[in-house]
């Protein structure tokens, strides 16, 4: 037997032993093999979880969140809020377009950085992972920034300091360094679009019918924008590469630059899961979350939490 | 525990239950406690750190139980990919914080036992603890998805992007592994 016959065999009395059917081979097995099969056994059996500190503190605390006053009090309290913007269209007009996607650099601060900065109550933060927040600011903090309607087609800008991209699920905009180039690049393939993006594109495996693939457009830095057109609109994913940069100045001195990725909206964020991590959903705007050092934003006018997690859960 | 991977009865009903239920979720958190706790247990190094990212895990379960779609599949398969995550969301931070603040980290003695490890006096505990530690990053996830979450080499493949037939060789060369670490006189009946 070689080492994959070995590792099968393994694998089955394994799985005998931890479904109480015992070992399946009465055949004798070298000794390596048994003590293999003992220390498995070992393994699955050792219990660490009496060391916990929090067993039964925890389990009070998350059975108190489902308590029926507790419970009932956010619900309402989220109900509420929701009747509130249905009820107040133009209001939630603005928080469509209010959306805005923030790429914060901590050494060369600018114009999207001072708009983040300048919010300084937010409703409502979740942290979707290391390097991606969504932040849910005040209705009176709407308010006081107006802005245009959605564009049904996106629409490009580009200044001397930064980018933006307004489109129908919020305006997306960057900073970029003194002398760099802030040119945003269209394609009209995603092959091309890959070969200008210094990470690995992911494209939806799934789409709701009738959508196909219009343009992409890739940003300073990298950030790259999937256009999908469709009868109900255009679906965009947005891919923003996060990360920290570290560089050394001496050997005592390092200098981090964080790339990170915040989103501002006036409408409640809902945490939901998504392949098993947090992602946060906002109405309008769509499903933001981070993994494997990319954040990402999943939405479209008309698209529903369902189909955004079915299409999110189909990347590849 | 005796190595056996117990079923919760209905299972499927509890957890359709658990968001506004709390009889149905503390009976999903007693059954699954042990097992989430101890696959965090095998991936970190103290006992602290392995109740913060428990925790996390079961917040994090009843914010979204609500949302789990059985016919995705079971229940086990996506409790874990949380308690996954939020281990590998851990385990980045903490490299990264080891990046900033390496002027910090000087004169700390290096690799002496939380006050945790010292209060477990079961040797073959700490023995055990101490040779997983000593694997590679995924042999420790994937030892700690079979041997302490229970789960199929199949589902371990789902979650984590491997193949089948990969997961069942990297799990048999980590247990050889292991068994060169530890005592294995300890465990042979013979």
């Amino acid at each position: 037997m070689n080492e994959r016959d070995w590792a099968d065999r393994f694998s089955r009395d394994v799985d005998s032993l931890l479904n109480q059917a015992g070992r399946t081979d009465p055949e004798p097995t070298p000794t390596e093999y048994r003590q293999a099969l003992d220390l498995a056994c070992t393994l699955a059996a050792t219990d660490f979880s009496a060391e916990s500190r929090v067993r039964q503190a925890l389990r009070r605390r998350l059975l108190n969140r489902i308590d029926a006053r507790e419970w009932w009090q956010l619900r309402k309290e989220y109900t509420m809020r929701t009747f509130f913007w249905k009820r107040h269209p133009a209001v939630t007009l603005a928080a469509v377009v209010l959306a805005a996607i923030l790429v914060v650099t901590l050494a060369w601060p600018g114009t999207l950085t001072a708009v983040a900065e300048g919010i300084e109550n937010f409703v409502q933060s979740l942290s979707l992972g290391p390097h991606t927040t969504v932040h849910q600011v005040s209705p009176d903090q709407a308010a006081a920034r107006p802005q245009k309607p959605a564009p049904a087609t996106p629409e490009v800008k580009q200044r001397s300091d930064g980018w933006t991209i307004r489109t129908a699920i919020g305006n997306f905009g960057g900073n970029v360094l003194p002398d760099h180039d802030a040119t945003v690049h269209r394609f009209s393939t995603f092959d091309m679009a890959q070969a200008a993006t210094p990470f690995s594109l992911r494209q939806p495996g799934y789409l709701p019918a009738g959508y196909v693939f219009r343009e992409a457009m890739v940003a300073p830095g990298g950030s790259t924008f999937l256009f999908y057109n469709g009868p109900e609109g255009d679906i965009i994913l947005v891919q923003w590469p996060v990360y920290d940069r570290v560089d050394k100045l001496s050997d005592d001195q390092v200098v981090t630059t964080v790339f990170m990725i915040g989103t501002l909206t006036d409408k409640p964020i809902e945490e939901v899961m998504l392949n098993g991590q947090p992602a946060g959903w906002v109405e309008g705007s769509g499903l933001m979350w981070e993994a494997d050092g990319v954040s990402f934003t999943l939405g479209g006018a008309s698209l529903s939490l369902d189909e955004a997690l079915r299409i999110a859960e189909s990347l590849e | 525990m005796d190595g056996t991977v117990a079923v919760l009865a209905n299972e499927l009903a509890l957890v359709a239950q658990a968001a506004a239920e709390p009889a149905a979720f503390a009976t999903i958190y007693d059954h699954y406690f042990p097992r989430v706790y101890n696959y965090v247990r095998y991936r970190v190094r103290d006992a602290g750190t392995a109740d913060d990212i428990t925790a996390q895990v079961f917040e994090r379960a009843l914010v979204s139980i609500g949302r789990y779609r059985p016919e995705r599949g079971p229940f086990a398969p996506w409790l874990f990919a949380i308690a996954r995550n939020a281990v590998n969301d851990h385990l980045r931070a903490q490299r990264r914080r080891r990046w900033l603040s390496l002027e910090a980290l000087r004169g700390r003695p290096g690799n002496e036992p939380q006050p945790e490890e010292v209060a477990i006096h079961n040797e073959t505990r700490v023995e055990l603890l101490a040779a997983v530690a000593r694997l590679s990053d995924r042999e420790r996830d994937l030892i700690a998805l079979k041997f302490a979450a229970g789960l199929t080499n199949r589902r371990i493949a789902e979650l984590t992007g491997l193949s089948e037939s990969n997961v069942g060789v990297i799990l048999y060369r980590a247990v050889q592994r292991l068994r060169v670490e530890v005592n294995v006189k300890e465990w042979d009946h013979e």
